[in-house]
């Protein structure tokens, strides 16, 4: 027991040695409390995605610059939500150039290896932002997004791009023998790389290849049946016809939300072997103690309501169909997180376990013991891991789908008519038209953002 | 204390990529997945010289020409590249193209031929909307030509290419043999010439496969 006596000289209050010490250390571990999660400006997230969704481009762009210039911690995904607002913009130039630096950036950011996540003694958000699987190729089929809007020509190199990464992860994945495993197949990349081959005229195998592909990464994509069968014996378009692909981005794409989870006998097996790779503790046979953690704050995948299910399309002609999902970045989102929840837990665990070890030893090296000790590493741990808090950073501005339609038009000027269909595909809005010059065996694309109403529609370059 | 010392809080850390121009005598790299510069390269080397070997270099000047007038344009017979053909087991990726173009180069680097440009091979393939694998027959062939020659580009001959594979697997190795066929046909008589070039690689899962499966006790026989 700590006597406890109140000294007065010369004005100050004299405090006996030890608490003087508890005093200074729960200030210290106040003080990175505080210094963790506070922001000075009035900017959020949030307040870009409804700004988005409204079809407010302009405060979004203003909103996500805010935010892309403050933070270290919300640079890079208020960067790669910027580049799909400013494609949405028609400013494809601009969004090729950032999502090119952003590329290069998460190229050179080296993997979280389990040796880097269990020496984190804050939480995951003190990490470097690295793209899930997913993220990593949609970056790349972005880019061909923006290159077939700019008309930069660089689309086909794009998309190659995107299936060499896809195929590198998936071998990552592969090898990985205990590690999780997911898909993280793109089927837009193959279909638009299939769309550009077979508008050559001359490249049907490798346009039958892709559609092939797409149908077998998307067997729920209807339309690839009739993709594989032109491919194969058929051709791009009926004389004085050309295509048009409608893209559309439709709903609100999956957000990374914070939730408690119960730890589990995986997860603190995979715990024990972090803490074990940390120590290195060779020998098998002793396994690290863990505290008892019931549960603990992980991240998970959520994907908003939105009332929009598809894009209906429509000439003077008549109705052309509606846009079919290509790619659920939804599906995803969720099988990656769902997958990676036993790791998840595990770092948590191991960094729980590290910060009671850490203030065991501060507890230790001033002295303390008995009671004093207890309370001291109480207060202190609880202070500490109550600070923590999950990673819930990720692309927030991609889509939940996205989907296309084809249709061969009549060359010459076109008006096609788009509306928003609910889930009952009923119209949910009115329609909006768009004009376009279809030419003679070529193809058009036209990309429709339509988080939860069409917000813009963006052109191919000519 | 200790671990709060030790531990780095920094969670990753950048990798750095280099590079160096190629001299020309350096080798090509071996592709460990997949066939590769080593592999494309002295494929189509081999089959261009093959096929430009055996065509006979007196070959009849270009015949495009109005009736009762004479030949329109004299000189090498001029042909048409339709394109590459993909029946391997493998994505060619970005090496399609530039086959494509070495093919090309090559051609039209000799005396013998003079070749058609491609942007205007896709002109025609878009104004007659035909299929590169149609143009084997003799009246999608016929219109094609007159689609070329309307747009100034008569045509003699036209060169079809194939790249095929054949896969052996053994245990966790495996052999592929790459074959790269190029077929000239006469627009004129319908004849044809026909070369390839093979080239056999392994893959195998350790780098003592090469020795393990053919090494000096030709084990690969058994």
């Amino acid at each position: 027991m700590v006597e406890l006596r109140h000294l007065r000289s010369g004005g100050r209050l004299i405090l006996p040695p030890v608490i003087r010490r508890f005093v200074a250390l729960s200030c210290a571990f106040l003080s990175i409390v505080c210094s963790i999660g506070c922001r000075s400006n009035q900017v959020s997230l949030p307040m870009a995605h409804q700004a988005f969704a409204k079809g407010d481009l302009e405060t979004a762009t203003g909103v996500l610059n805010e935010l892309a210039d403050g933070s270290q911690t919300l640079r890079y995904p208020s960067e790669l939500d910027l580049a799909v607002v400013e494609l949405a913009s028609g400013k494809a130039p601009e969004a090729e150039t950032r999502l090119r630096q952003l590329r290069e950036h998460f190229d050179a950011v080296a993997a979280v290896s389990v040796k880097d996540a269990a020496s984190m003694v804050t939480d995951d958000r003190t990490r470097d932002f690295a793209l899930a699987d997913y993220e990593d190729v949609m970056l790349r089929t972005l880019l061909a997004v923006c290159s077939l809007s700019s008309g930069s020509g660089d689309a086909t190199a794009y998309l190659l791009q995107a299936q060499s990464r896809q195929e590198e992860l998936a071998e990552r994945l592969a090898k990985a023998d205990d590690g999780p495993r997911y898909n993280l197949q793109v089927a837009l990349a193959p279909y638009l790389h299939g769309a550009i081959r077979e508008a050559s005229h001359q490249d049907y195998d490798d346009a039958e290849r892709a559609f092939r592909l797409v149908s077998q990464i998307q067997p729920g994509f209807l339309p690839a049946a009739e993709d594989i069968a032109r491919a194969s014996t058929g051709t791009h378009s009926p004389k004085g016809h050309g295509v048009v692909y409608v893209v559309s981005l439709v709903g609100e794409g999956p957000q990374r939300v914070e939730e408690v989870a119960a730890t589990t006998t995986a997860s603190l097996q995979i715990a024990s072997s972090i803490l074990k790779t940390v120590r290195n503790e060779a020998d098998d046979r002793d396994e690290p103690v863990l505290p008892n953690i019931a549960s603990v704050k992980v991240p998970t995948v959520v994907v908003p309501e939105s009332p929009i299910a598809a894009v209906g399309v429509r000439t003077a002609l008549g109705f052309l169909g509606a846009t079919q999902t290509v790619t659920d970045v939804g599906t995803l989102a969720r099988e990656q997180c769902d997958a990676e929840m036993p790791w998840t837990i595990a770092r948590a665990v191991a960094r729980r376990v590290l910060k009671e070890t850490s203030v065991a030893a501060v507890s230790d090296s001033i002295g303390l013991s008995g009671n004093a000790a207890s309370v001291l590493e109480f207060a202190a741990s609880s202070v500490w891991s109550g600070a923590e808090k999950a990673d819930t950073r990720c692309w927030s501005l991609l889509p939940r789908e996205f989907q296309v339609l084809r249709a061969a038009l009549p060359a010459g000027p076109q008006t096609l008519e788009f509306v928003p269909l609910g889930h009952g595909g009923q119209p949910i809005a009115a329609p909006i038209n768009h004009s376009l010059t279809m030419e003679n065996g070529r193809n058009h694309y036209v990309f429709v953002f339509a988080p939860g109403q069409i917000v813009s529609i963006v052109d191919s370059a000519p | 204390m200790v671990p709060l010392l030790v531990l780095p809080w920094v969670a990753g850390c950048a990798s750095k990529q280099y590079a160096h121009i190629l001299a020309n005598n350096d080798k090509d790299l071996v592709g460990s997945h997949a066939a590769g510069a080593a592999t494309w390269n002295p494929l189509v080397e081999e089959s261009v010289a093959k096929l430009l070997s055996r065509c006979p270099p007196d070959v009849r000047p270009v015949s495009y020409h109005m009736e009762g007038s004479q030949p329109i344009v004299e000189g090498p017979s001029t042909i048409c590249f339709a394109g590459i053909e993909n029946k391997s087991a493998e994505e060619l990726g970005d090496f399609k193209d530039q086959l494509f173009e070495q093919i090309d180069s090559q051609i039209n680097s000799g005396s013998s031929f003079r070749g058609i440009s491609r942007r205007v091979v896709q002109a025609a393939l878009l104004e007659t909307r035909l299929r590169p694998d149609s143009l084997f027959l003799p009246g999608n062939r016929d219109v094609f030509a007159a689609a070329l020659g309307k747009a100034g580009s008569p045509v003699d001959y036209l060169l079809f290419a194939t790249i095929t594979s054949g896969t052996t697997d053994r245990n966790k190795s495996s052999q592929r043999d790459y074959t790269l066929t190029l077929e000239m046909v006469n627009v004129h008589s319908g004849d044809f010439v026909k070369e390839s070039a093979k080239i056999r690689k392994g893959y195998s899962k350790s780098r003592t496969g090469k020795w393990w499966n053919y090494g000096i006790f030709d084990q690969a026989d058994g």
